[in-house]
């Protein structure tokens, strides 16, 4: 398991990651999710053993990373800019990796090269930024590590790998457990595949939680009232955001449905529905009550 | 990395594929810089040798195959300059390529999140580096070996040439190499490492002659010795290479080539330990150093302000100097603030990468300026006594008087004569007196050199007044026999040497009454014979003696060039060496006569300003005051100007007698101190040009001629 305590990261008088706790479980596929310059990829290359933390302590199994080769041999990092050496091929870079991670599946690679129509002996600075990715992606999978640590890394595939990734991703997770740690502002591409999610703003760690959980813990509700609110109608509701357009109110809360529903039900609204929100809607959200509001950016 | 699969060699290997264009660079340079300038040499000596087979005699044709296997030797060995040029360039290349990774956020994620040890990463990029240059180095060696045995050259393959030349290579290229990638590893970026290289490379030297400049000028008793520069240079291990031949430092040139000279292990061995001392150095950061650093000016940000100070410092300094050089010392001042202000700005700028750091940390460019300016004025006010500085006597192990070379006199009298000398030097320094061209006849000037105790060697210039006690101290030391041991060529020449390259010769020369004669003094018994008996009674002889010999010491190599090697005069009161080199010369001196010359004048010269002499020249008429003159007279040419204070002009070289011979040659004429013609330069003095009369031994000076 992953846990940062208390990490910290400073760049001169910048904090980029301010005492962040989080906890990644075995097995779970980890969206790290966040505003720009949240801090998802200092985190990331923290995890990855690149940065060592100012404060606090980023550890694997009880272990720092930090230098920690052993460790190191149980992830692969897949930087949002990966770097290939010159003049190289895939095959070349396979076998470069192959000298570090000792369970790398070679019959996979090919398999994957083949099926993404990938030449392996074809110079990597030929291919699309697209195809770069697959190279990487197909790397890391075949690595045969516990954990894979991805920046950005559906950005620039298209919808077809991007799904074929994402079951290759499913299916290693299945299979033997590995935990994808994967940073994107793409919060759709994760709600469909990560199962826990945390949310980076400005440095620091709003909140890390079962995307399930999440889920089934906050509502965006569409009520009608036949009359005037009493000023004090909504005390109760932990209310996110709340709209009114005429007697039509738009309402993200807190709460389960049930629970929601009852305290609706009680002020005899005309009409009340309850929605599930998308991964987008609960990172504007809780984004907004940290302070980031997107109306403050556009005007 | 831990796992058991993990290789070093493989990884190694590994990187040495990827750095395919360094085994390109190094085997292109090694081929144009060892390769190809021997087969071109021992091509053309081929060709020359067959060509001399036909149309010279067979000595002539093996002096010059020998001579172009020297050569081709000297490609093969520690004389190549091209593979020393080739060898600095990878170094350089190699050093920042295999590191310049650092600089890049991209490869940094790559190589720091792959399961290898930082350390097991710096060896690795280390030992690609070495191993790209040298193993086309020694492939190209290897061919140029078999060339030569090939093309029957195998003469120039002199195993002990080639392991020095191997060994002064590799040990500098390492120190090199080890200083280029701490460099790269303290920098965040190429461009910076190559700006600080330069300064790490060059700024030893730069600083040694900022030291001798800046104490030249602020210190009136500075003396740089012989080692000064040499001290800086060896600091300077880019320009040190260059002085090398193989394990030795470059000796004398054999016609053109090259020789071995010193043995220099002392210095490679230590070059080898500060190579070690580097690369540890190196690997330390290279471990403690932050990846987030990638793309920064400088990786270590405490390294920031010394860096910036050290650099300030110094271009402040040699601005000011600089300027004081170009327009005088009231430029001083200004060039060294305008200096450190524009370093300061530069380093300001390139540490931010933002031109409008220009004006970034006021207070760290005031505290610099306030530094460097109280630092120039210590030194301009002696506040450390640099002028004033007086060994103990105790402390004093050797002393010299004109010496820029380790000192040789070792006699408890020799070293208390320079010790007076020296308190009489300083005592004059106290008092304040400033040496102008107005009064400077009155002064002497002696370079004293003091080994000390603790093995430094001190020196100073030291003007002291030309008075009775000084002249007897100068004496003294010049006289004694320890001084004429140390310093006189005749005691050096290894008159029985059976060298055959190094065969000592002798040139006699007197003035005959053939007129100027010399010749050739070969052999060796009678040379053994005339060298030992003018030793001994130039060890006898005390006071002054005319010269009426001189003898230039050569020796002789194989090829009949002659090697100067000093001179040495016999004089009236060495009687013995006298009759000796007139049995075996021939040579009898006289002096010359009046028959012998058309005409003599005296030139005198009167200051008329601070630092210009007027001369009149008056012609001597009378035959009987000519051959005075030239009874007396002693041919400048054969004055021993070691002990110049035996024949000094007693007016203060403002009379100049000079005789023009019937030959038309010119003879200057000098006089032994008793011997000055006092009453004859009085009798041609024109008038206006009056008042000569020495006065405590020091002629005063004319009064000008309006």
């Amino acid at each position: 398991m992953i846990t940062a305590e208390n990490a910290t990261k400073r760049f001169g008088n910048i904090i980029a990651v301010d005492h962040v706790c989080a906890e990644v479980r075995d097995g779970s596929v980890y969206g790290l999710i966040g505003s720009n310059g949240a801090g998802k990829s200092t985190f990331l290359r923290m995890l990855a053993g690149i940065l060592s933390p100012d404060e606090g302590a980023v550890r694997i199994d009880g272990a720092d990373i930090f230098e920690n080769i052993a460790l190191k041999e149980r992830f692969f990092f897949i930087s949002d800019e990966q770097f290939f050496f010159p003049n190289s091929t895939p095959a070349e870079m396979k076998n470069y990796y192959k000298r570090f991670y000792r369970h790398f599946d070679e019959d996979r690679y090919r398999k994957l090269m083949a099926g993404f129509g990938l030449d392996e002996n074809r110079k990597i600075r030929t291919f699309s930024k697209g195809m770069k990715k697959q190279v990487s992606v197909i790397c890391g999978l075949c690595a045969g590590t516990d954990y894979l640590f991805c920046d950005e890394t559906f950005d620039g595939l298209d919808p077809v790998v991007r799904q074929t990734v994402k079951s290759l991703f499913a299916e290693d997770v299945d299979s033997r457990g590995l935990t994808p740690v994967i940073a994107s502002h793409n919060l759709r591409e994760l709600e469909d595949i990560c199962d826990h999610v945390g949310l980076l703003h400005r440095g620091g760690i709003l909140f890390s939680r079962d995307l399930d959980e999440m889920k089934l813990g906050m509502f965006k509700m569409q009520c009608i009232f036949t009359g005037e609110l009493p000023e004090n109608a909504w005390e109760g509701f932990d209310i996110l955001h709340l709209d009114r357009r005429g007697s039509l109110y738009t309402l993200t809360a807190r709460g389960s449905r049930e629970e929601l529903l009852a305290k609706v039900n009680a002020m005899n609204p005309s009409f009340c529905e309850l929605l599930p929100l998308t991964l987008e809607e609960i990172f504007i959200n809780e984004t907004e009550v940290a302070g980031y509001d997107i109306k403050k950016l556009l005007f | 990395m831990t796992s058991k699969n993990f290789s070093s060699k493989g990884l190694l290997g590994d990187s040495m594929r990827r750095s395919l264009w360094a085994l390109v660079l190094s085997g292109v340079g090694f081929f144009l810089s060892l390769l190809l300038p021997a087969l071109m040499t021992m091509q053309n000596a081929l060709e020359s040798r067959a060509q001399g087979l036909r149309e010279l005699p067979q000595a002539s044709v093996a002096f010059n195959w020998q001579n172009a296997m020297n050569n081709a030797a000297s490609m093969l060995g520690g004389g190549n300059l091209f593979v020393k040029i080739v060898f600095i360039v990878l170094a350089v290349v190699c050093g920042v390529a295999m590191f310049a990774y650092l600089h890049s956020r991209q490869k940094v994620d790559f190589y720091h999140s792959l399961p290898v040890s930082r350390t097991r990463l710096f060896v690795n990029n280390f030992l690609t580096g070495i191993c790209c240059t040298f193993s086309t180095y020694f492939v190209m060696l290897a061919i140029t070996v078999a060339c030569a045995y090939a093309m029957g050259c195998g003469e120039a393959v002199r195993w002990d040439e080639i392991g020095g030349a191997v060994l002064c290579n590799l040990i500098v290229f390492l120190l090199i190499y080890a200083l280029t990638v701490l460099t790269t590893i303290v920098c965040g970026n190429t461009i910076i490492t190559l700006l600080l290289l330069a300064w790490v490379f060059f700024s030893p030297l730069l600083l040694r002659m900022l030291q001798i400049g800046l104490f030249e000028k602020f210190y009136e008793t500075y003396a740089s010795g012989a080692g000064t520069m040499e001290s800086a240079i060896r600091l300077t291990p880019v320009v040190q290479y260059f002085v090398l031949h193989g394990t030795h430092y470059i000796g004398e040139r054999v016609m053109g080539v090259p020789q071995p000279g010193e043995p220099a292990f002392g210095l490679l061995a230590g070059y080898l330990i500060a190579a070690l001392v580097v690369t540890a150095l190196a690997l330390f950061l290279f471990r403690l150093r932050r990846s987030e650093r990638a793309g920064t000016a400088l990786a270590f940000e405490p390294a920031k302000l010394p860096i910036k100070v050290y650099m300030c410092l110094v271009i402040g300094a040699a601005f000011g100097w600089l300027f004081s050089m170009m327009a005088g010392d009231f430029w001083f001042w200004p060039g060294l603030v305008i200096g450190t202000v524009l370093f300061h700005w530069i380093v300001e700028i390139i540490y931010a990468f933002d031109f409008r750091a220009i004006f970034a940390k006021p207070l760290h460019l005031l505290a610099i300026l306030v530094v460097l300016v109280a630092g120039m004025h210590a030194m301009q006010f002696d506040v450390t006594g640099y002028d004033t500085w007086l060994p103990d006597r105790e402390d004093i192990t050797a002393v010299d008087i004109d010496s820029v070379t380790a000192p040789q006199l070792t006699d408890p009298a020799n070293i208390d004569a320079v010790y007076r000398l020296m308190e009489l030097g300083v005592q004059e320094v106290q008092k304040g007196t400033e040496v102008t061209a107005d009064n400077e006849y009155g002064y002497r000037t002696v370079h004293i050199t003091c080994q000390l105790g603790n093995h430094t060697a001190a020196r100073r210039y030291r003007s002291i007044p030309d008075t009775d006690e000084v002249g007897a101290l100068l004496d003294q030391i010049e006289q004694s026999e320890e001084y004429k041991r140390a310093k006189w060529p005749l005691f050096r020449f290894d008159e029985a040497s059976t060298d055959p390259n190094r065969r000592p010769l002798i040139d006699v020369r007197a003035h005959t009454a053939g007129g100027m004669t010399s010749v050739e003094l070969s052999n060796p018994e009678k040379l053994v014979q005339v060298v030992t008996t003018l030793r001994e009674e130039s060890l006898s002889r005390t006071g002054s003696s005319k010269p009426v010999m001189f003898l230039s010491l050569y020796y002789l190599d194989e090829e009949g060039n002659y090697n100067y090697d000093g001179e040495a005069y016999v004089t009236e009161a060495d009687t013995k060496t006298l009759a000796l080199l007139e049995e075996q010369t021939g040579l009898t001196p006289v002096p010359y006569s009046v028959d012998e010359v058309l005409s003599i004048q005296i030139e005198y010269g009167v200051k008329v300003e601070l630092d210009a002499t007027e001369w009149q020249t008056v012609q001597v008429t009378d035959r009987a005051d000519m051959q005075a003159l030239l009874t007396d007279g002693i041919d400048e040419t054969m004055v021993d100007y070691r002990s110049d204070s035996q024949y000094a002009n007693r007016e203060d070289y403002t009379i100049v007698i000079t005789a023009q011979l019937r030959d038309d040659t010119m003879v200057m004429l000098a006089y032994l101190a008793e011997d000055w013609p006092y009453e004859i330069v009085d009798k041609y003095r024109p008038d206006g040009v009056s008042d000569s009369t020495p006065e405590n031994g020091i002629a005063t000076t004319a009064e000008a001629v309006s």
